[in-house]
């Protein structure tokens, strides 16, 4: 025993000195790091849903979805993250829908390792655009070719892959999101009778 | 203590040391360590620059540990304090960029935590900061991590120049040039993609051996 | 998740984004060990041997000890020390109880604790976010037939090589990232199988 510990002390007395400064660096770093997660989370909800000031995630329900209210506190739209598999690796794209959560008014790519130059293009607002106006009460067809669908998406040119993720990114929760966001409206109406969002 | 005196009177001070890690014992393109962040995070200068920044840091903190502590760690147990000591600095400069580059350190993801790996930094460890004092050692640091961010350096202009045209993301090259209705240039992407990170790097290294090799004949030419 | 995501997880890891050449983890052995087929693949065999096994250890560890506990900052430094241990417990378990295997691989365990692959696989994990047992399993197992296929490709390549004139000054690790240039284009073509 004595041995063990005249061998091992130094590295004992490192491993405690270096866990208590991890442990420092972590609590006096953690709140910040945080922080940027949550304001990158909030900017690209912003982004996505025009004319919001403020969101918060719906509580009570087993998806990550938030509500976007304006500065008089009335629900201007929703946004939630999504994610599929593009070329290699998954897209996370955050989709904002309008107040009755109907229709597609923004999408943003939280997260892609696409190729850049190629893939990667379906960050540019080119082919996010192409989302806005798409109804969310069936699945968005993206289109190839000379197809044609009035709620369909044109996929882009040398980026299949990655198109295709960003549409099933779309359409993959559509149905569980327009089923809890139809839920909290009628909590709203239940809540302030003649109050509630059209 | 005699013993590691005289040793060190033979081993490089710390002025030779610095100089030895920038070109003539460059890290990657001499002793082919460190080859992952060289080729993984060199597409854009930005990330090349903060890549070789934070390995820097935890080399020179890693040799400055490891040379104050030499004379208590037992020979067969030096290999776990390195470790230790690296993967507790590499945590530090991981949280640092996580709080205040947070998009550079996204953008890095696995490869900051992967310092823990980087061959240099063991190796300079066992070679240098085991046997010489804190000066000597941080010189020797200082010395390879600016070795370090020459290579990337070289590699992130270059395949961000020829790659998207750009440098520390500012137009260096127009996007497209045409003339007559041809395409004359467009960026190559394939320049930041792995092949190009691949490419780059072989060129340089063989670049590197064939102005060694000239330089040799000429020495040897002219005794 | 089914069968078909696991599939897909698999082509991806193995193929489409192989370990070597687009996350150019394990470039060390690449270069070193890619001398002869042989020597690569039992190289290969010990790094997907080692990587299944730090996979599933870090994966629960990271699970059920550190995220519970809030110790996510230890993460690197637990990952370290848990492949080390690994390396060195295969090593002795190889050499007690199956003395063939380890005279066919046993010698190039050593050098698989500073292998990138390994910790940059138990990182990849949690980047990508597997959320299972299973998912991470088959990650960490297909990276390892990733590392092994572009390992013994190269160590074909290079057997070849032997016999060209390659100019003086590329020779040695420059013409073998080279040719790793051209075989990293190679595999882009692979991309979209898995989707």
């Amino acid at each position: 025993m004595k041995s063990f510990l005249q061998q091992t002390w130094l590295v004992i007395v490192l491993a405690v000195g270096f866990g208590a400064a991890l442990a420092g660096v972590e609590h006096a770093l953690a709140p910040r790091i945080a922080r940027n997660a949550v304001d990158k989370l909030h900017g690209a909800i912003n982004e996505v849903v025009p004319g919001g000031v403020a969101s918060a995630r719906a509580q009570g329900v087993d998806l990550e979805i938030y509500r976007v209210t304006d500065a008089a506190g009335r629900t201007v739209g929703w946004a939630y993250p999504s994610s599929a598999l593009g070329y290699a690796d998954n897209v996370v794209v955050l989709v904002g829908l309008d107040a009755g959560g109907q229709q597609i008014v923004g999408v943003q790519i939280l997260k892609s390792n696409e190729t850049p130059g190629l893939g990667d293009r379906v960050k540019g607002e080119q082919f996010r655009d192409r989302f806005k106006g798409k109804r969310t009460d069936a699945p968005i067809p993206l289109l190839r070719g000379s197809e044609s669908d009035p709620n369909g998406v044109d996929v882009l040119t040398g980026a299949t892959y990655s198109s295709r993720a960003v549409v099933n990114a779309c359409n993959v929760k559509r149905e569980k999101v327009s089923a809890i966001i139809a839920a909290e409206l009628a909590k709203d109406t239940a809540a302030t009778p003649g109050q509630g969002t059209p | 203590m005699s013993e590691t005196n005289s040793a060190s009177t033979q081993l490089p001070g710390a002025g030779r040391r610095f100089l030895n890690g920038l070109l003539p014992e460059n890290p990657t393109l001499r002793q082919l360590l460190g080859m992952c962040p060289t080729l993984a995070v060199t597409n854009t200068l930005a990330g090349a620059v903060t890549m070789a920044g934070a390995t820097t840091f935890v080399l020179v903190m890693s040799n400055c540990v490891t040379s104050l502590l030499r004379n208590l760690i037992k020979p067969h147990m030096r290999i776990l304090v390195y470790t230790l000591t690296i993967a507790a600095f590499v945590t530090i400069a991981d949280r640092f960029l996580a709080a205040f580059l947070p998009t550079m350190s996204e953008k890095l993801g696995p490869y900051v935590p992967l310092i823990v790996v980087n061959c240099i930094i063991i190796s300079r460890a066992e070679i240098c900061a085991s046997r010489q004092g804190p000066g000597v050692a941080i010189a020797d640091a200082l010395g390879m991590g600016g070795g370090f961010l020459l290579t990337l350096s070289a590699m992130g202009v270059i395949r961000e120049v020829i790659g998207f045209g750009t440098l520390f993301g500012l137009r260096v090259l127009p996007e497209q040039v045409t003339v007559g209705g041809v395409v004359m240039w467009k960026a190559w992407t394939i320049m930041i993609l792995p092949p190009g990170a691949f490419l780059t790097l072989g060129v340089l290294i063989g670049v590197v051996n064939w102005v060694q090799m000239k330089k040799k004949a000429r020495q040897s030419g002219g005794q | 998740m089914d069968i078909g995501h696991l599939v897909a997880i698999a082509i991806t890891a193995a193929v489409i984004q192989n370990i070597v050449l687009t996350y150019f983890m394990g470039i060390c052995p690449f270069l070193g060990v890619s001398r002869r087929v042989d020597m690569a693949f039992g190289m290969g065999a010990a790094v997907t041997f080692v990587n299944t096994a730090a996979g599933v250890v870090t994966y629960l560890l990271q699970a059920y000890v550190l995220i519970p506990y809030h110790l996510e900052f230890l993460q690197y430094v637990v990952f370290i020390f848990v492949i080390a241990a690994m390396v060195q417990l295969v090593e002795m378990y190889l050499r007690k109880f199956f003395p063939r295997l380890y005279d066919s691989f046993g010698i190039y365990l050593p050098l698989i604790t500073t292998n990138c692959a390994i910790l940059g696989t138990t990182l990849l994990i949690w980047i990508k976010g597997f959320g299972t047992l299973a998912q991470a399993t088959v990650f960490s197992a297909f990276v390892g037939v990733g590392f092994t296929l572009a390992i013994v490709i190269m160590a074909g390549i290079r057997e070849e090589l032997d016999f060209a004139d390659v100019p003086k000054a590329l020779r040695g690790p420059a013409i073998t990232l080279m040719i790793a240039a051209i075989l990293a284009m190679a595999f882009m073509g692979f991309a979209g199988i898995g989707g």
